[in-house]
Order: structure tokens, then sequence, then C-alpha cells
């Protein structure tokens, strides 16, 4: 037995008549839906509405006599937290946008003007630093390796593949003449030549 | 409608009877909802209902130190993405941050309390 047992009795509406229950399931099951759908919808909405009204929304400033906003599908909730639908829709926001934009903006020139700062100043001391400090062209690394007659390991040219192909057929032709040496040698016989 | 009338138009009479049933049944919640909202003065009377999938209600009366006996019906419409309410005429208010948290709650007890002993009558036939 529920607490509402008391005031909410089937045998309470016995006086209804058994011909009449029949009549009675639709009215419960459309209270039942309405209930349900009310409860919906109400948590839509509530929860648009705090959507609305933490990025500084007057809530306030909604209220009017002949107030008309669409309905949503429900799918609509899931993006309620991107600013963009909901700017599109609240004419506060819109401002708030702006207010984000140009912040965005302003950031981002910051940020140019300290990188462009901190180019510079990387170039000054570079310029600044003395010539014999310079590495000569010759002393790079690379240069080296190319002076040497070593390729670019990073020329598009270099063919690591081809070195080892080369280095597989050399096993390969020294494997075979051990083998050569030795055409019929025991297992200790190639395990010394090897 | 009375015997007479009931027999002579048996269409009609049905038709009454399920209004009063319906209304009865709003009543009832009326009454479960009411008591949500914690104990009601003495000699006062508070009522929270559903009237349809978009409106609640909240009729309230009490009386004050003096006597005088008051009568509020606050209704609340569920617009889309926007609940609006309305008392006594038809100026519609936005609902504030903490009555908008305080109502959301109101109807999820509400649903708890009023659906499943409507279930319960639906399956007790």
């Amino acid at each position: 037995m529920t607490r509402n047992a008391d005031t909410l009795n089937p045998d309470r509406y016995r006086h209804i008549g058994e011909h009449e229950i029949r009549e009675l399931h639709p009215l419960l099951v459309a209270r039942i839906n309405a209930v349900a759908l009310a409860t919906e919808k109400s948590h839509v909405a509530a929860n648009s509405m705090s959507a609305m009204a933490s990025p500084r929304v007057r809530v306030g400033s909604v209220a009017a006599a002949n107030l008309v906003i669409p309905a949503k599908p429900l799918t609509h909730i899931n993006k309620l937290t991107e600013t963009d639908s909901i700017v599109a829709e609240v004419p506060e926001l819109q401002k708030y946008a702006a207010d984000e934009n140009e912040l965005m903006e302003a950031t981002a020139r910051i940020a140019q003007a300290a990188a462009a700062q901190a180019r510079g100043a990387v170039n000054q001391a570079h310029e600044e630093r003395l010539p014999e400090q310079q590495p000569a062209a010759s002393e790079s690394p690379f240069n080296q390796l190319q002076e040497a007659g070593f390729a670019d390991p990073l020329s598009p040219n270099a063919s690591y593949i081809e070195g080892v192909a080369d280095s597989t057929a050399a096993e390969q032709r020294a494997r075979a003449q051990v083998d050569a040496a030795f055409p019929t040698g025991s297992q200790d016989q190639y395990t010394r030549a090897a | 409608m009375n015997l007479l009338a009931a027999l002579l138009n048996p269409q009609q009479a049905a038709e009454e009877r399920r209004a009063e049933i319906y209304k009865s049944l709003i009543h009832w919640e009326g009454k479960v909802g009411g008591q949500l909202f914690g104990p009601v003065q003495k000699g006062g009377r508070r009522e929270f209902f559903c009237l349809d999938e978009n409106t609640w209600v909240w009729h309230e009366e009490w009386t004050d130190e003096t006597g005088r006996r008051h009568t509020m019906t606050t209704r609340y419409d569920v617009r889309g993405n926007v609940i609006v309410k309305s008392q006594g005429d038809n100026n519609y208010q936005a609902l504030s941050k903490d009555e908008l948290s305080n109502f959301i709650n109101a109807v999820d007890l509400y649903y708890q309390r009023v659906v499943p002993e409507l279930q319960r009558m639906a399956n007790a036939k």
C-alpha cells in the first residue's frame, strides 16, 4: 500500500460503475501522458533557460506579454551548449558573442605581437654574434658529410633501401663463399668458418 | 444531468460523466501536488497540478493576520525553450533562477508521486 492509497484507492471509484471502468482507463492514460509530457517539456525549457542564463544573460529581459518562442525538437537541447546555436536565437547573447570575438581577436593580436617580438629578438641576437663565432659553411655536419662523399640523408634522392639491399646481397655472397668452401662440411665446420 | 435527461441523451450524459471524472482526477492531483511544498497553513488551501502538457497551476488560499482572505493562482506556461508565469492578469513574467530551480524540483516530485498512482489505477481495472 502506498501513502496515497487512502486518497486514490480504486475502491473509492467503485461508484463509477463497472461499465465505466473501461472509459476511465483512457482518461487515466491521458493524464499519465499529459503529466509525462509536461514534465519533459518543463525540463527542456528549464535546461534551455539555465544554459541561456549562465553566460550573463538577464533572464528578466525576456518578460513580455506576447512572448512567443518557437518550440525546438528535443535534440536541440544537446546543442544548447554550443555558443553559435544559442547566439542565433537570443539577442542578448549576440553582444556577448561579439565581446567574446573581440576578446579572441585581441588575444590573437597580442600573441602575434609577442611572437614577432620574440622572432626579432632572436634575429637580433644572431646578427650581434661575432663573425668568428659563426660556423663556417664547411663546418656544418651535413656539409662535412657531403664533402666526404656521403649523400645528404635528408635528400629525397637518398636511397637507404638500396643500401640495405646491397648489404643483404654482400652477406648472401659471403655465405655462398662459405658454403662453397665447405660444401659438405659439418655444422661445426660451418660454425668455425662463420 | 438528472436521470431523465441521461435517459434521453445518453451520449451527452456519458461525456459529462467523463469530464467529471477527469476533473476529479486533476483535483486529486492538485491535492497531492499541494503537499509537495510543505505544510499548509491552518484554514489555507494549496493545490499544484499539471493542467495540460504545457501548463502547470499553483493555487494558494490563505488568511493573513488581520483575518483577510487571500487567493493567488499562479500559472506556469511552458513555451518551447522558456517557462513564463502569470498571476492574476495576463502579465507574463520570467522565472528567477531560484524559482526555476524550485519549479523543476516540484515538477519532478509531482511526477514521482502522481504518475505511479495513476498507473496503479489504470492497471487496477
